[in-house]
């Protein structure tokens, strides 16, 4: 798994809700993308540190309270480039495949 | 009946089974240390830590209390092996994606090759820089070229390091101190896991699973018990080269740095009686300009400090089994070096063309003639030079002397003296003074600053020892030559103490030391001993001989 397609898969995630790291899981494996559970943590930290994420504590019923994670405005605009340049790419490998 | 801990795990209790503690313990260890240069280290292993406790809360019910081995298993399937969570950290964080998992193993190395890439493969595997590995190679093709047929063959039998993990596991972890221990450590935990699952086998209790990794062959274990051994012979001599290169390095700057102190002398001699050598002083001895001075340093400073700190930095980077993949260390040095190298060569030929003209002014010398005959050739045994006493710095180039006494520096030299048949019935003297410069004025005008003292009375000359030139004169090859002519058949006496200066053309002396001390007298071949008239006590030959001589001088008159 690519670590900037990755990371375009998470800022997209969030773009749509506030979640927390099992539910971008969730998400990921039933686009069939298939990642282990502890690759997240240390991308999500250094996002965070980065300053393209902010996260909310939010009770559980059961375990430790969980991070709930959600864009800032930084990390609106790094999604909207990193969408650019995906799209671009696509395009770009999308001509060479179908020549 | 199985044992149980309790642990807390953010926050939250848990009962645990032994195992199942061992191997989630284990596995958070094996986390961690993926995780050990990431900057946000403690909050990716809160957050694991906090979704494992998470998971495991659902795992347990009224009617199970107790987390088991099994359990672990699951979360770890989910949380991913921590070969998986560092491989997509490395991407990240570079150089972080060991585990306890990860073997190394003998590679090509093709991204760092030059013919098959096997010398890389294996300084990568003995984490050395792969240029001794070429150079070993190198040097063993002019040992019956067996080094070519042993690379051909390593260049058949080891495979090329193609993917990602191929490379990863040629480059493996560094061996060093701290990842020795650990691998003590981890072998300590593995050997202890393996007894529980042999105990849980035997059980015919679980799993088949928590073995995830498949069983390696005990040829296998034999052969990459053999390969680390190696590894940690090559890698505790490549140690210990790092280690004398430092030292060697260390000692010799040190050195240079402090050869490189301005004193008044040009060797000095510290306090901790090492003699010492200073470049500035010596610079002085010869350069006028301080801006050349200056540059010559400099230009001295890199042209040998350099190669002594890339040694020191190769020693260091051969201990710690780093490898800096920065071109730039290498190439900004060799400029350096090669700038100090070129700084050197200006310097040297701005000096060499002061040196370029010689000139040599003879000076009659008047002297009066002895009497009967016999001119006597003494030193003068007073001159300041003799009475320096014996501890006081002194440096010389050739005859070309450096004193420092009392404060003062003295520049002096040893003259030349040469006995030679006069041309006409009187004894002379002829002083040859010499010297370089940049133009034949130049060195005139060091010629005048040549100053050399003799004495005489009626039967004697007296010769001062060395030639004195004046207070900051410059060393250009200043020189001076005696020469005393001596008138056919008459003799001349040449005290022991002008040994120090004489030189002769004759080959039929060996040294100098034959003419110093003994009487001599011209003849049409050249100096032949003289022997008085009537010798008490000699020999036959040594009386006809005198008495031959005798016969001569009274023919010749």
């Amino acid at each position: 798994m690519r670590k900037g397609v990755l990371e375009l898969c998470i800022l997209s995630i969030l773009a749509k809700e506030d979640s927390y790291v099992p539910d971008i899981i969730d998400k990921l494996k039933n686009a069939k993308l298939i990642v282990v559970e502890g690759t997240l943590y240390p991308l999500m930290t250094r996002l965070k540190n980065d300053g393209f994420l902010t996260y909310n504590w939010a009770e559980s019923r059961s375990g430790p309270p969980r991070k709930y994670y959600k864009l800032t405005q930084l990390g609106k605009s790094l999604l909207k480039d990193q969408k650019k340049s995906w799209e671009d790419l696509i395009e770009s490998v999308n001509k060479i495949i179908q020549k | 009946m199985k044992k149980t801990f309790t642990i807390n795990i953010s926050g939250i209790i848990f009962h645990i089974d032994e195992d199942a503690f061992e191997k989630l313990s284990n596995y958070l260890n094996s986390i961690k240390s993926c995780f050990n240069s990431s900057d946000g280290k403690d909050e990716i292993i809160a957050d694991i830590e906090a979704r494992i406790a998470e998971m495991l809360q659902a795992k347990i019910s009224d009617s199970k209390q107790v987390i088991t081995i099994e359990d672990i298993s699951e979360i770890i399937a989910v949380m991913g092996e921590p070969e998986q969570i560092g491989a997509e950290n490395g991407a990240q964080t570079k150089s972080n994606y060991s585990s306890t998992e990860t073997r190394k193993r003998l590679y090509r190395d093709s991204d760092n090759k030059v013919l098959g890439g096997v010398c890389s493969g294996i300084g990568a595997y003995f984490n050395i820089d792969p240029v001794w590995i070429r150079v070993a190679f190198v040097i063993s093709l002019f040992i019956g070229g067996s080094g070519f047929l042993i690379y051909i063959i390593l260049w058949i039998i080891i495979p090329q390091a193609l993917t990602t993990k191929e490379r990863l596991e040629m480059r493996g972890e560094p061996v060093n101190i701290s990842n020795i221990e650990k691998s003590i450590h981890e072998e300590i935990d593995g050997l202890k896991s393996r007894l529980h699952n042999l105990k849980n086998e035997a059980k015919s209790s679980y799993s088949r699973n928590v073995r995830n990794y498949h069983p390696r062959t005990a040829v296998e274990k034999i052969l990459d018990f053999f390969l680390t051994l190696g590894r940690y012979f090559v890698r505790t001599i490549a140690v210990i080269i790092g280690i004398v290169f430092i030292m060697v390095g260390i000692f010799l700057v040190i050195g240079l740095i402090s050869s490189f102190i301005k004193t008044n002398d040009v060797i000095w001699i510290s306090t901790m009686g090492i003699s010492n050598f200073s470049i500035p002083v010596f610079l002085k001895l010869f350069i006028v300009s301080p801006t050349q001075i200056t540059l010559a340093l400099i230009g001295l400073g890199l042209f040998i400090g350099i190669p002594l700190v890339m040694l020191v930095y190769n020693g260091i980077k051969m201990i710690f089994g780093y490898k800096s993949k920065r071109r730039f260390i290498g190439i900004s040095s060799f400029t350096l070096w090669f700038g100090g190298l070129i700084l050197c060569l200006i310097v040297s030929v701005s000096i060499l063309s002061s040196f370029s003209h010689k000139l040599v002014v003879p000076k009659n010398k008047d002297i009066a003639q002895p009497k009967n005959n016999l001119l006597k050739v003494y030193m003068n045994k007073k001159t300041f030079v003799d009475s320096i006493s014996y501890e006081e710095t002194k440096f010389n180039i050739g005859q070309w002397n450096f004193v420092s006494a009392n404060g003062k520096n003295f520049r002096f030299g040893l003259p030349e003296l040469r006995v030679v048949s006069s041309e006409n019935e009187n004894y002379q003297m002829l002083i040859y003074y010499s010297s370089k410069g940049a133009t034949n004025e130049e060195a005139k005008e060091h010629i005048n600053k040549i100053e050399y003292k003799f004495a005489q009375n009626d039967t004697s000359l007296v010769l001062d020892p060395y030639y004195l030139l004046a207070e900051n004169e410059k060393w250009r090859n200043q020189n001076i030559k005696i020469i005393i002519k001596v008138p056919h058949w008459k003799v001349v006496y040449l005290s022991p103490e002008t040994s120090s200066i004489l030189h002769h053309d004759n080959d039929n002396f060996d040294d100098s030391k034959d003419l110093a001390g003994k009487k001599w007298i011209m003849t049409e071949n050249g100096l032949k001993e003289y022997y008085a008239p009537q010798v008490v006590g000699a020999s036959d030959t040594i009386n006809k001989a005198a008495i031959e001589i005798q016969n001569k001088i009274k023919n010749k008159k």
